[in-house]
């Protein structure tokens, strides 16, 4: 993929990571979920930025994590800034170690871990140690939750990829014709 | 591959449901000047803030330091037919019933001993006696077109609104199809439905020892409020006066009771009739607790429980002696 | 990069994260004992959560409300230690140790409850 590309593409996930975010934040919480728990569908942008590069992938957690600042406070953004670098670096691992061997379920299973567990110690760390409390159910949800994000990754590669190649194929015709 | 897919989506599928079977409990919101609490089954935050704001709502009606219908009532404005007039309907019966002992027109009484403020005093004799002559439950007409006041007569409904809210809040829990809820405005509580199948336990404060409680309830679908003098009270000149007033007198009232606890199906009324059986005391209360099918609980200042018949299937006490039927 | 839906590793990091979730869960059950919580609240926001069955000794701390309060915490539970309110209704709650109970100082919109644990659901009076 052109670099130009790349980055267009990491500003229209960023974009969509942080419309995601916004519009969970609206849908009332789970009752034996905690406060703040979110189904996760914005980690299906940052799932498809690991995807393009470890920079894209950076990108879209600093802005969503950004957005979080000016929205919800400190607190929020640093929480969302450990989960979103947690899962990425997992993704990323998963995408560039274990490609073949693990599926889009997989990945988004494993970054919804990584995510929920990144969340809970910092958040044991600056503010309660009760996050712990909460460490079971994050875990069982998120996997579930997991499971759904890696089904919409697996969509949404599947029309990335048709997208590609015409874009590849155009690329090469446009060279063709310079040639030709 | 496809079996194991569908197996997987169906795990987690029943993982969330089962998750939302759990209790939902909200962080403690403020009405009427007390706290509220709220504990759902089956409902989650949007229920329970629906519910918060309806008991907001109420308590612009309700309370005679708002905006709404009492405010408009004690200007001298005409409450029309609806929800605060069947209250107000609901209130003067009771006054009717009891004589007279529960009177929701106190509120001058109440102003004068300062009960409103977070400084109540003793008032001048004078001030008691001008502000009884406005007392009389007979000032509030209840006509066709609605209900307002003569003779100056003032209302506070505020010995029915934390009762009533309740009940408003177990009336939405109802319609989001909560399985069960606990419900608290400050010292009423309404339970609903069951915690997954089981009964809710609903402990009665103790007069003596406020964190303890002196006795358990276990109950489902009712309504529970106390009166009690440990409520708002202070000293003055070595006596103790509390915000239970007698309308005869002018004076809190003084009879042995220090608490009254009320379960009945009705949330408004298991609050008024609280206020009511204190004033009234053990004996007349007896008959007025059976007109409305409701039991109670009392406490008196030697520390002795008694209770209507009633209640004994459902109460848990260390000693106490059940009234006669 | 495409990656395929679901493969057999998938399945093996789904176990692994649901075992890990039971296995907490198991944990912190038989840990917590009766799990009994003190939860602090400003404002309909939690503040600080405390477990009151792993209470070693009496400590203070100062919750900022609108106005600055102390709370308490000790084995017998948590309590409203002192209040710059002027009527101090908070401090007469008293202990509070049983599921249900609240402690609230109204002026500076703090509260206490216990959740968890056995005990009642709610208290009337």
């Amino acid at each position: 993929m052109k670099k130009n590309s790349k980055i267009a593409l990491s500003g229209l996930l960023a974009a969509f990571a942080v419309a995601a975010s916004a519009l969970e934040s609206l849908v009332p919480a789970l009752p034996f979920a905690p406060p703040g728990f979110r189904i996760g569908f914005s980690n299906v942008a940052s799932m498809i930025a690991c995807g393009v590069s470890w920079g894209s992938a950076l990108a879209v957690a600093l802005v969503k994590s950004a957005f979080v600042l000016l929205t919800r406070g400190v607190t929020a953004s640093l929480l969302s800034l450990a989960g979103g670098l947690a899962s990425a670096a997992v993704t990323l691992l998963l995408m560039r170690f274990a490609h073949g061997k693990v599926g889009c379920i997989g990945i988004g299973v494993a970054g919804a871990a990584a995510h929920n567990l990144a969340q809970v110690c910092v958040y044991s760390l600056i503010i309660s140690d009760a996050a712990f409390w909460y460490l079971p159910y994050l875990l069982v949800l998120g996997t579930a939750c997991g499971v759904l994000t890696g089904i919409l990754l697996d969509l949404a590669q599947k029309y990335l990829y048709a997208y590609k190649k015409t874009d590849a194929g155009e690329h090469r015709r446009a060279e063709r014709n310079q040639n030709g | 591959m496809k079996k194991i897919a569908l197996a997987v989506c169906a795990l987690c599928a029943a993982v969330i449901f089962s998750a939302c079977s759990g209790a939902y409990e909200s962080s403690v919101g403020y009405a009427m000047g007390v706290p509220v609490t709220q504990k759902l089954w089956g409902a989650g935050a949007d229920c329970a803030e629906e519910a918060l704001d309806a008991v907001l709502k109420l308590e612009d009606d309700i309370s005679y330091r708002k905006n709404g219908a009492v405010a408009l009532f004690n200007s001298g404005g005409v409450i029309p037919r609806g929800e605060i007039y069947d209250l107000i309907c609901e209130n003067y019966a009771l006054f009717i019933e009891t004589g007279g002992a529960y009177d929701i027109t106190i509120l001058p009484l109440v102003l004068a001993w300062g009960f409103d403020t977070d400084l109540p005093h003793l008032p001048e004799q004078s001030e008691i006696n001008s502000a009884l002559a406005l007392v009389g439950g007979g000032n509030i007409i209840l006509g066709e077109d609605g209900a307002y006041a003569v003779g100056g007569a003032k209302i506070d409904l505020s010995a029915a609104g934390k009762g009533a809210a309740c009940q408003k809040a177990c009336e939405i829990y109802a319609s989001h199809g909560a399985t069960g809820a606990v419900v608290t405005v400050g010292g009423s509580v309404g339970v609903m439905g069951t915690k997954n199948g089981a009964p809710f336990t609903i402990a009665v404060r103790d007069p003596f020892e406020l964190s303890q409680s002196v006795a358990l309830l276990t109950l489902t679908d009712s309504y529970i409020s106390t009166s009690g003098s440990y409520e708002k009270r202070f000293t003055a000149d070595g006596e103790e006066y509390h915000h239970l007033l007698d309308t005869s007198t002018g004076y809190p009232v003084k009879n042995g009771l220090v608490s009254v606890t009320v379960v009945c199906s009705d949330g408004a009324l298991s609050d008024m009739l609280s206020s009511a059986c204190f004033c009234l005391g053990i004996e007349s209360s007896l008959s007025v607790l059976k007109n409305h099918s409701a039991q109670a609980l009392f406490v008196r200042e030697d520390g002795k429980v008694f209770v209507t018949p009633g209640m004994v299937t459902y109460l848990e006490c260390d000693s106490y002696e059940v009234l006669p039927e | 990069m495409k990656t395929g839906l679901l493969k057999k590793a998938d399945l093996i990091i789904i176990a692994v994260c649901v075992i890990a979730g039971v296995m907490a869960f198991v944990l912190f059950s038989s840990s917590g004992g009766e799990g009994r919580q003190a939860v602090i609240e400003y404002r309909g926001a939690t503040v600080r959560v405390i477990d009151l069955d792993s209470v070693a000794g009496e400590y203070t701390f100062t919750v900022r409300g609108d106005f600055d309060v102390e709370i308490t915490v000790s084995p017998e539970g948590v309590r409203f230690s002192a209040s710059a309110c002027p009527d101090k209704l908070c401090v007469a709650f008293g202990t509070l140790s049983k599921r249900g109970q609240i402690a609230v100082c109204m002026p500076a919109g703090v509260s206490v409850r216990v959740r968890g644990g056995e005990g009642c659901d709610g208290m009337t009076g």
